[in-house]
């Protein structure tokens, strides 16, 4: 049996029959939170032992890696509660931690059917489209740069684990494929962030037409007003501040109107100041809801 | 005698003003900080005194405080208090806790030997006006993110094939997905942009080559 000793007599040493562990007594504010919290991580590993749907599923499986670490589990939870009941705080917390490594483990072991499926397969597809967007832009990358491709990137290792990874999808196999196809999306992002490594690039604002430049300043202004749109609807109409955001709309649904007009006859230039002009109004609403922009 | 006791009634006089003035300002200030918590629409409606900040998860109006879970989770403010100071949301700099070791986060939830690929790319965005331009670092993000958060999803990974607005952002599109939601918010306009007009140095340490337009 532990003894039990009051913190403020100074430290002393309990022996157990069956454990050695120094119990404190709960006569101090420390002490008393620190019970606190084992109780409170001891019933979180009950309730995950008892009531969990991983738990079930470990249950429902049958394997016996996973049976046998929810075993453990289990066991753990038991020492811990006695470890609790005589005050052994400290030895209580790596019980309970062991227990709940266990869980997780055990968890691992016993991947949910629906995993091995839907969600699988969703993940290789997005990963497949992430490997081709950031291959596409490795590739453009060294093109600009005059550099070797396979400065950084391994592209016989990087296409021969995708055809390995393809082949188990074409299998359902998704659960490995997802496995196959993770070697190459590291593949691509190292090679990425080592040919861009260090490097400052400046996007300036500068257009190749005045087309694209009045297609770039209808899509701010369909963005502000998108925005004024949602500010509205959850205004009081009533407000004249209300009056005042729908009369600057206005006039940008006119200014709009005339720079559509306008850039329809071929006078681009002049329908993008109209354009600027009416993005203008939308700013200054947006402002006046109180947004500081 | 009588100028002593009229001194006496005026500094009675004054103190009782002073705490019917008092009682008023903090009757009024509760009435005001309730119709304001009412009111969805109340400007800084979601400011709250130091005092009140990150208050314990069976408090926050987040967890549910009837779940045994809840009652096992540490304490922001206690664990908060040695990590450096911010500005908004929990009130902690992550970024600056991360880059002290303060913090060691797992990186995978399943492998904890899993280290980040972190990014040291800048990109800096010319803006319109007089605003200062906009400087991106990949580093502090992809210390947090794998790419596959970004990209290409929100940001295809080439330049000019984003176009990024204020209101894009406020209303939760481009950097708005994060910030202002579980990132800083876009309150603090020079945490952006941060390079001035027709400054030649970046804006954060990395040697400068501009790519070719």
């Amino acid at each position: 049996m532990c003894m039990v000793v009051s913190a403020a007599a100074g430290p002393a040493f309990a022996e157990d029959d069956t454990l050695n562990c120094i119990a404190v007594a709960t006569d101090n504010e420390g002490a008393t939170s620190a019970q606190r919290l084992a109780e409170d991580k001891l019933k979180l590993l009950g309730a995950i032992i008892n009531k969990s749907v991983s738990v079930k599923r470990i249950e429902q499986s049958g394997d016996s890696q996973a049976m046998g670490l929810l075993g453990q589990a289990k066991d753990y939870h038991r020492e811990a509660g006695d470890l609790i009941a005589r005050g052994c705080i400290k030895e209580s917390d790596q019980k309970l931690n062991n227990g709940l490594r266990a869980i997780e483990d055990a968890a691992h072991i016993v991947v949910d059917a629906r995993y091995k499926t839907e969600i699988a397969e969703k993940e290789y597809k997005h990963r497949v489209g992430r490997i081709k967007s950031f291959r596409d832009a490795y590739s453009r990358i060294v093109a600009e740069k005059g550099e070797n491709t396979g400065k950084y990137l391994d592209e016989a290792r990087l296409d021969k684990l995708l055809a390995s990874a393809n082949a188990q999808a074409q299998e359902n196999d998704f659960v490995q494929a997802n496995k196959t196809i993770e070697k190459a999306v590291y593949m691509t992002e190292l090679a990425l962030s080592l040919v861009r490594d260090q490097e400052t690039l400046i996007h300036e604002l500068k257009f190749e037409s005045v087309e694209d430049q009045y297609a770039y300043e209808l899509e701010t202004n369909r963005s502000y007003s998108k925005l004024l749109d949602l500010v509205l609807k959850n205004s009081d109409e009533s407000s004249p501040t209300y009056t005042a955001i729908e009369e600057l709309v206005r006039r940008n649904d006119e200014s709009k109107a005339t720079a559509d007009k306008i850039f329809s006859a071929g006078k681009t230039q002049e329908a993008l100041e109209y354009l600027e002009e009416g993005t203008g109004h939308l700013i200054n609403a947006v402002r006046y809801t109180g947004i500081g922009l | 005698m009588m100028k002593k006791i009229s001194s006496n009634a005026s500094v009675r006089l004054i103190i009782s003003v002073l705490m019917v003035i008092f009682t008023t300002i903090v009757i009024f200030g509760l009435h005001i900080e309730n119709s304001m918590a009412r009111d969805p629409n109340a400007f800084n409606r979601l400011m709250k005194p130091p005092s009140k900040r990150n208050p314990p998860p069976p408090e926050d109006g987040i967890h549910d405080p009837a779940n045994d879970g809840t009652h096992v989770l540490q304490s922001p403010k206690e664990q908060f208090g040695e990590l450096p100071k911010g500005t908004s949301g929990n009130y902690v700099d992550w970024v600056q806790a991360l880059e002290k070791n303060d913090i060691a986060p797992r990186y995978d939830v399943v492998d904890e030997s899993v280290k980040p690929i972190v990014m040291d790319l800048n990109i800096v965005r010319e803006v319109k006006g007089s605003m200062p331009d906009v400087v991106y670092p990949h580093k502090q993000h992809t210390e947090w993110l794998d790419c596959s958060n970004c990209h290409p999803a929100i940001f295809i990974p080439q330049k000019g094939a984003n176009q990024i607005s204020m209101a894009a952002i406020i209303l939760g599109e481009k950097c708005g997905v994060c910030h202002g939601k579980v990132a800083f918010p876009v309150a603090d306009c020079r945490r952006c942009h941060s390079k001035s007009k027709g400054s030649s140095s970046t804006a954060t340490a990395g040697k400068p080559k501009a790519d070719t337009p």
